[in-house]
C-alpha cells in the first residue's frame, strides 16, 4: 500500500477507535494559546462528527497532532496522557517565523534609521557647512557622502542586504530546521513503534508528520537516520526508548542552532545602529565645535 | 513551632501528611513553584533596568535641553541678528510635529510594553500555579486522599506559591474525575507537565521579546533626546550663516 493509503487508512481507524475522545481534545484546545488551537479543534470536530474526509484534511495540515490517536489502541487509558504529551512540545526558539521576523524587524529598523538620517538630517547640515565655507574634517566629509551614496546607489545596497539575508536564512533557519525535522520525525516514529505499529507503516506515517516521502530502511535518507534504523531492530518497547533518545539529540541540535542564529541578530543590530548613529553624531558635532571655537 | 505562627499552607500540609501524603514532597513542590516565580520576577527586573535607565536619562536630558538650553540658544540667536532683534519667546517650550510624533510613539510603545508584560506575567503565574496544583493533587491521590479532600487541601497548599483560582481549570477537573486511582495520578502528572510546558513557552517568549521591545522604546526616547539637542543648535547655526537674508525675509526689503 502507498504512503498515502497507509496514512488515510490510519486516520480513518483513529477516528473510528477514538470518537469518545472528542470532548477531551476540545478541552486541550481551549487550554492552549489561541494560535495553537486550530489543529486540535479540527481534530475534535472530525472525531465528534465521525467525518473521515474532514479528519484526513485536518491530519494533512497537522499530522503530529494525530499520532497519539493512531498509536493508541481503542479503550487504552493512556490516550489522554499521550494527547497532552503531543500538545506539550518542548520549547524551541519560538515558532516557525519568529526568528525571521525578529531579524527582519532589526534590519528594517537599522535601514530606516540610516535612510532617515541620510535623507533628512545630513542635507541640512551639508547646506549649513557649505554656507560657512568651512574646511571639514575627513570624518564629516565621509559622513556627508553617505546621503548621495544612499540616494543614488540603493540598488547595490539592496543587493548586499539580500545577500546578507540569504546567509542569515541558511544559518538561522535552514540548518536548525533540518535538525528539527529529524527530531519531529524520530519522535513520531517512537510514539508509533511504542503503540505497536508495524515498522513500515510507522515510517510512512512519521514521514507525513514532516511532509516528506517515506524512505527505505535498507537505504535510509534523512529524516530517517541510521541511528533510528538501528533502534528499530530492538524490541518495540526498547526501540521506542532508543528512538526518543535519538529524537532528543536532534532536538538539542535544533535548539542550539536556532539559539545561535537568534542570539547574534539582536546584538548585531544594536551594535550596527549604535555605531552608525554614534559616528554621525561625532561627525556632525566636530565642525560645530570647530565653528564655536573659531567664533570665540 | 507555636500554632499561631503556622501558615494555612503548612496546616494543610500537616493535614495531608496525617492522611498519608508525603509532606516533604509537598513542601518541595510548593518551594519549587515559589522559587520559579521569584526567579521570573528577578529576571524581569534585571531585563528592564538598562532600558529604564536609558529612557529616564533621555527624558531628563530632553526636558533640560528644551526648557533651559533651548531658551539660552534662542537668546544667543536674537543677539546675532543684524540688527539684534529680540523675538517673542513662548512661556513654555513648543514642540514640532516631528517631536510630538516621536514622543507619542515612545509613550505608546512604553505603555503597550507594560500592559503586555502585566498580562503575560499573570498568565505565566496562573499556568505555573496550576502545574503545581496538579502535582500536589497527584501526590495526595497517591497517598489515598479522596477527590474532594484532595482538591480542598491542594488549593490551600499552593496558596503560598501564588494567587490560586477558586475553581480548577477544566483539564484538571477532568483528570480528578477519573475513577481509577492510578489513572488519575498518571493523568494529573501529565496535566502538570502540560501546564508547565505552557509556562515555559510563555517565559521563553518573554525572554526574547522584552529586551528587544524595551531597547526599541529606549531608542525612541534617545532619538527624541537627539532631536531636542540638535534642532536648536541647527537653528542657531542657520541664523549665523544667513543673517541678512533672515532680516530681509522677516522685515521686508
Amino acid at each position: 500500500m502507498s504512503d498515502r493509503g497507509v496514512f488515510d487508512r490510519s486516520i480513518a481507524d483513529a477516528i473510528r477507535k477514538h470518537r469518545a475522545a472528542a470532548p477531551y481534545v476540545r478541552l486541550v484546545a481551549a487550554a492552549l494559546p489561541p494560535r495553537e488551537r486550530m489543529p486540535w479543534r479540527r481534530m475534535a470536530d472530525a472525531l465528534s462528527s465521525g467525518d473521515v474526509a474532514a479528519g484526513i484534511r485536518a491530519a494533512d495540515r497537522a499530522a503530529s497532532c494525530w499520532i497519539p490517536l493512531v498509536a493508541t489502541a481503542a479503550g487504552d487509558a493512556r490516550l489522554e496522557a499521550r494527547i497532552l504529551q503531543a500538545a506539550t512540545r518542548p520549547p524551541r526558539c519560538g515558532g516557525r517565523w519568529s526568528a525571521i521576523v525578529s531579524a527582519l524587524v532589526a534590519a528594517t529598523l537599522a535601514l530606516l534609521v540610516l535612510l532617515l538620517l541620510a535623507t533628512t538630517v545630513l542635507p541640512v547640515f551639508e547646506v549649513l557647512f557649505g554656507d560657512f565655507g568651512m574646511q571639514l574634517p575627513w570624518l564629516t566629509r565621509m559622513t556627508l557622502a553617505i546621503g548621495p551614496a544612499v540616494r543614488g546607489g540603493w540598488q547595490p545596497l539592496l543587493a548586499v542586504a539580500g545577500l546578507g539575508g540569504l546567509c542569515w536564512w541558511f544559518l538561522a533557519w535552514h540548518m536548525p530546521r533540518r535538525a528539527a525535522r529529524i527530531a519531529d520525525f524520530t519522535q513520531a516514529l517512537a510514539r508509533l513503534v511504542a503503540g505497536g505499529c508495524d515498522d513500515g507503516d510507522a515510517i510512512a506515517l512519521a514521514s507525513r508528520v514532516v511532509a516528506v516521502s517515506a524512505s527505505d530502511p535498507a537505504r535510509p535518507v534523512r529524516p530517517l537516520t541510521y541511528a533510528a534504523v538501528a533502534a528499530l531492530e530492538a524490541p518495540p518497547a526498547a526501540a521506542a526508548v532508543l528512538l526518543d533518545a535519538v529524537a532528543e539529540c536532534h532536538d538539542d541540535r535544533a535548539r542550539g542552532a536556532e539559539g545561535a542564529g537568534e542570539w547574534f541578530v539582536g546584538p548585531l543590530a544594536i551594535v550596527a545602529v549604535g555605531l552608525v548613529a554614534g559616528l554621525l553624531v561625532v561627525a556632525l558635532f566636530l565642525p560645530l565645535v570647530q565653528l564655536v571655537s573659531n567664533l570665540s | 513551632m507555636p500554632m499561631e505562627n503556622v501558615t494555612p499552607a503548612e496546616q494543610a500540609i500537616a493535614e495531608a501528611a496525617s492522611l498519608g501524603a508525603d509532606a516533604v514532597r509537598l513542601r518541595a513542590i510548593v518551594a519549587e513553584a515559589a522559587e520559579a516565580r521569584r526567579a521570573d520576577r528577578a529576571w524581569l527586573r534585571w531585563a528592564l533596568v538598562y532600558p529604564a535607565v536609558v529612557l529616564v536619562l533621555a527624558l531628563v536630558g530632553t526636558a533640560c535641553i528644551t526648557v533651559r538650553d533651548g531658551a539660552l540658544i534662542h537668546d544667543v540667536e536674537d543677539a546675532f541678528r543684524e540688527p539684534p532683534i529680540p523675538t517673542p519667546q513662548p512661556a513654555w517650550p513648543t514642540l514640532g510635529s516631528g517631536d510630538v510624533a516621536v514622543a507619542s510613539l515612545a509613550a505608546l510603545g512604553a505603555a503597550g510594553l507594560v500592559a503586555w508584560l502585566v498580562r503575560q506575567g499573570r498568565r505565566d503565574a496562573a499556568a505555573g500555579i496550576v502545574a503545581s496544583r496538579c502535582d500536589v493533587l497527584g501526590e495526595l491521590a497517591t497517598g489515598g486522599c479522596t477527590r474532594h479532600t484532595g482538591a480542598t487541601l491542594a488549593r490551600a497548599i499552593v496558596a503560598d506559591a501564588g494567587p490560586v483560582a477558586a475553581g480548577c481549570p477544566p483539564l484538571v477537573t477532568h483528570a480528578i474525575a477519573r475513577d481509577d486511582s492510578d489513572g488519575r495520578v498518571s493523568l494529573l502528572r501529565s496535566t502538570a507537565a502540560f501546564y508547565r510546558g505552557l509556562e515555559q513557552r510563555r517565559r521563553r517568549t518573554l525572554e526574547r521579546v522584552v529586551p528587544a521591545a524595551a531597547c526599541c522604546v529606549a531608542g525612541l526616547a534617545v532619538m527624541l533626546y537627539g532631536l531636542a539637542l540638535f534642532r536648536p543648535l541647527a537653528g542657531l547655526v542657520d541664523t549665523l550663516a544667513v543673517p541678512s537674508d533672515r532680516v530681509a525675509r522677516e522685515h521686508g526689503p
